[in-house]
């Protein structure tokens, strides 16, 4: 078998205290129980599906990668949060919501106030993280289960964002006081957030994404505060006894799953050029998708972004090979949640 | 099935069982046998493959070498960790599974009959529909007894069912396992405990290395030699020699209390510990002593800061002011706590040995909050071989390893944040014989650096062995204090059951 068991093997002072390893059914190498080479066989899976089943050598161009990638962004920023909460042990329901808030707070403020990006930026990411704050304070502070207070958190954030909107899609058309319309122009944030660059081909929200993952990825691999997110879903009891600050830790775990929500926000906003009230609904289950296909357990403690990006791309080459095959809308979701469980059953199937 | 020479019937009998993961040989040629109306002590350190050898008698591993023949006798397991569901009843616990019913209807009536009948036999005297959750360990242990009774199972395996029951829960547990025995059940008994071991057992089977090393009756093998076939060299001693040498005034508490978070009505008493006084110098042990409900662990508690704020009483080390309001803020005044269940409130099993190690000292390997990996792998590898830690690497996941093992990774971690107090509650439960004596010499070496320690321990020869000094604890107030000289275990469990010393 692999080098690490003739080695425990050789030495008697090991056999006796180290429990023997799973055993491959497969008779596989060891590398392959990495939970990353198991994220990568179900995103290589997918991708083989898209070569066979291939119209007109559609998913042989690299305007369908691009494509993917740019469909991915938004959500993949609510997976980037949402993997935080998860390794915490916790889980956010109001990503969607808060997608939804931020949207509609971003257009009012840019398009009906005439704020700067500058201003409109800083503030609608700070709303959603005091969002975020406001959930994790709950379930720090009061105890409440992640997924009651985040379940009213998300029905909460979406009557704000109604609220605020007054039930109306923010767009460029402003209502005035005698109740006519007048169009104002789009702000150039708007654009700048939906173009593409080099040449048509990398579009701004895909580097917004990727700028999200190495954020979560310096936090959790080299920061200290990292170690303690994985601490307290490990054991929360260990951590908290082991002077890890479980409660500020969770605090800001849903803090930033909230400010990342709003940078999903800001984005929608942009790419639909208004803000929905009702934008986002749903992300919320695509984003826990992605951070479980990548391999991220839902039982806190393990896991990781770079998985989590794995995931992401999964779930977007799914939906690409899907739709380039004209798969229905039916059939597109059995389809996914199939898949879904398939990929989960993979990720597992060591035990 | 045959009879025994001694006339007894064989209830199971297994023969050359060998067992391997992998490449691994954990279980190899092992013979077993199991009479009607026996205790059969299965005894070996951590990792010898008891564990595995009682998975494959039960039934639980399917594939392995030789033969097992329990002659179609039900077997029950009842491990160190009860499964009982904590939400469940008594009585739903006891039949889970296979509820007595008429088709898909659940009938209470012959359950409430069968449960009380058990419950009978056992002398347990309960009320059926509470929760188990409410009920103290020894008898949770009860119920999963009456569990595997109703069951008629005739093969009982227990792996250490006494390690959270307290001295006289003990006594009661022992009549109970004689009471299995005259019905003419067969106990197969793995404990760590050698005075429980020669009270309980008729003969004694000694694995190590997942080999057999032999099988005596108990009363034909003498301790020494039964130690010296656990581990293959004789402990000279059990304990270390330990010299006391109170430096300083090190840790000075004055009428702590803590105080108890159930809103107090005329059953629950307002202070969890009353009163509690201490000077300890500096390189000392002070052992506390107390049975269940004597508020010693809740006064480790509270002293760390567990409970938060809300202490009141005032503690002082070296002289400056200490301030019980978090375990964070305890940490940074030098105090530490190894905790009495290592796997709920010591480690992050997930975590590497290393992680867990620097989990409490994380600043001095992050300067302005960025992780330096390299210095934090040097410093786990440093402490890991000072306490001659077994693992493969300091990168090994921690819940791949022994319980001794595991118990030194906590100490370390603890060590790493250089206390100047250091709380131990139970600190070798669970621990084989081996890694025992190298906690206690650990011991010793702190209190030679000058930590002052407070080690609470159910095992009184433990107690008696490495204390200074010996405070005895019963219902939240301290009845009797000792120093090692005086003590004696019939003076510890008088005062621990409430007799205040004169």
């Amino acid at each position: 078998m692999s080098n690490a068991n003739t080695a425990i093997a050789a030495n008697p002072a090991i056999t006796a205290d180290v429990r023997p390893p799973a055993k491959s059914p497969l008779g596989l190498p060891k590398f392959v129980h990495q939970p990353w080479v198991r994220a990568l066989l179900a995103l290589t899976l997918i991708m083989i599906l898209g070569v066979v089943f291939n119209p007109g050598g559609t998913f042989y161009h690299w305007t369908t990668h691009r494509d993917m990638l740019r469909q991915v962004s938004v959500a993949g920023m609510l997976a980037c949060g949402m993997t935080l909460v998860i390794i915490t042990g916790g889980i956010d329901l109001a990503v969607g919501s808060v997608v939804g808030f931020t949207a509609v707070l971003f257009s009012l403020l840019t398009l009906h106030l005439g704020w700067s990006a500058v201003l409109a930026l800083p503030v609608c990411i700070m709303a959603g993280a005091a969002c975020g704050m406001l959930s994790g304070g709950l379930i720090a502070g009061f105890n409440i289960q992640p997924f009651i207070a985040t379940l009213a958190m998300m029905v909460f954030a979406r009557g704000l964002a109604k609220s605020i909107s007054g039930g109306q899609k923010i767009s460029t058309a402003v209502v005035q006081a005698d109740g006519s319309y007048k169009n104002v122009d789009l702000p150039a944030i708007f654009a700048a957030i939906d173009r593409r660059i080099v040449g048509e081909n990398i579009s701004v929200v895909t580097l917004i994404l990727l700028g999200c993952v190495l954020v979560c990825w310096l936090l959790l691999t080299k920061l200290r505060w990292g170690r303690y997110f994985y601490a307290t879903g490990g054991n929360e009891n260990a951590a908290r006894l082991s002077g890890v600050p479980t409660k500020a830790i969770k605090l800001w775990a849903y803090g930033l799953s909230g400010a990342f929500s709003a940078i999903a926000g800001i984005c929608q906003a942009a790419q639909e050029q208004q803000g929905d009230p009702e934008a986002g609904a749903g992300y919320e289950l695509t984003a826990i998708a992605m951070v479980v296909i990548g391999g991220t357990s839902l039982a806190g403690g393990r896991g990781g972004i770079m998985l989590t990006l794995i995931g992401a791309f999964t779930i977007g080459y799914l939906e690409k090979i899907l739709s380039i095959n004209a798969v229905g809308e039916s059939s597109r979701l059995m389809l996914t949640g199939l898949i879904i469980v398939a990929a989960v059953l993979l990720q597992r199937s060591k035990k | 099935m045959g009879l025994s020479p001694n006339g007894a019937p064989v209830l199971l009998t297994a023969s050359n069982v060998g067992k391997s993961f992998g490449s691994v040989r954990v279980l190899d040629g092992v013979p077993f046998e199991l009479r009607s109306g026996e205790v059969h002590v299965l005894a070996g350190e951590n990792g010898a493959g008891k564990s595995t050898l009682i998975k494959i008698l039960a039934g639980i591993y399917s594939d392995f070498d030789g033969t097992v023949d329990s002659g179609g006798n039900h077997v029950s397991v009842i491990h160190q960790e009860l499964s009982l569901i904590d939400s469940m009843s008594a009585e739903d616990n006891i039949f889970l599974g296979r509820e007595p019913s008429h088709g898909p209807w659940l009938d209470r009536r012959a359950q409430r009959v069968r449960a009380l009948e058990v419950c009978e036999t056992l002398d347990l005297d309960i009320d059926l529909t509470t929760p188990v959750e409410e009920f103290a360990m020894s008898v949770k242990n009860r119920i999963e007894i009456a569990k595997a009774l109703s069951l008629n199972a005739r093969i009982i395996i227990m792996d250490e069912p006494t390690s959270a029951l307290t001295k006289p829960e003990c006594e009661k547990f022992f009549d109970l396992i004689d009471m299995l025995k005259a019905s003419g059940c067969g106990i197969i008994y793995i404990s760590h405990k050698m005075d429980e071991i020669y009270r309980l057992a008729d003969r004694i089977t000694v694995l190590r290395d997942g080999k057999w090393i032999g099988t005596a009756n108990a009363s034909e093998l003498p301790r020494g030699e039964f130690v010296r076939w656990m581990i293959g060299r004789e402990l000279t001693d059990q304990y270390p020699a330990r010299t006391t040498q109170a430096g300083k005034l090190r840790l000075s508490i004055k009428d702590f209390q803590v105080p108890n978070p159930v809103a107090s009505t005329a059953a629950t008493r307002p202070w969890l510990v009353e009163n509690f006084t201490l000077n300890a110098g500096a390189g000392e042990i002070i052992g506390i002593a107390g049975l269940q409900g004597s508020g010693s662990t809740e006064l480790f508690n509270g002293l760390f800061g567990a409970y938060g704020n809300g202490m009141s009483g005032t503690i002082e080390i070296d002289g400056e002011s200490f301030v019980s309001k978090s375990p964070r803020a305890s940490i940074s005044q030098q105090m530490a706590y190894l905790t009495n269940d290592r796997k709920d409130t010591g480690l992050v099993l997930g975590m590497s040995i290393a992680e867990n190690i620097s989990l409490s000292s994380l600043a001095s390997i992050s300067p302005m909050g960025w992780m330096n990996s390299r210095a934090e792998i040097k410093k786990a590898t440093e402490l890991a071989t000072s306490l001659r830690l077994r693992s493969a690497s300091v990168q090994q996941s921690v819940g791949e390893l022994s319980g001794g093992n595991q118990q030194k990774v906590v100490l370390a971690k603890w060590l790493e944040t250089k206390p100047k107090v250091l709380l131990l509650d139970e600190p070798t439960r669970g621990v084989d014989v081996g890694a025992k004596h190298e906690i206690y010499e650990l011991l010793n070496r702190l209190t030679d650096a000058g930590i002052t320690i407070l080690m609470i321990s159910t095992e009184m020869p433990e107690l008696l062995a490495m204390s200074d000094r010996i405070m005895v604890m019963h219902r939240g107030h301290v009845t009797a204090e000792y120093t090692r000289a005086e003590a004696t275990q019939e003076k510890l469990l008088r005062a621990a059951m409430g007799e205040v010393a004169a």
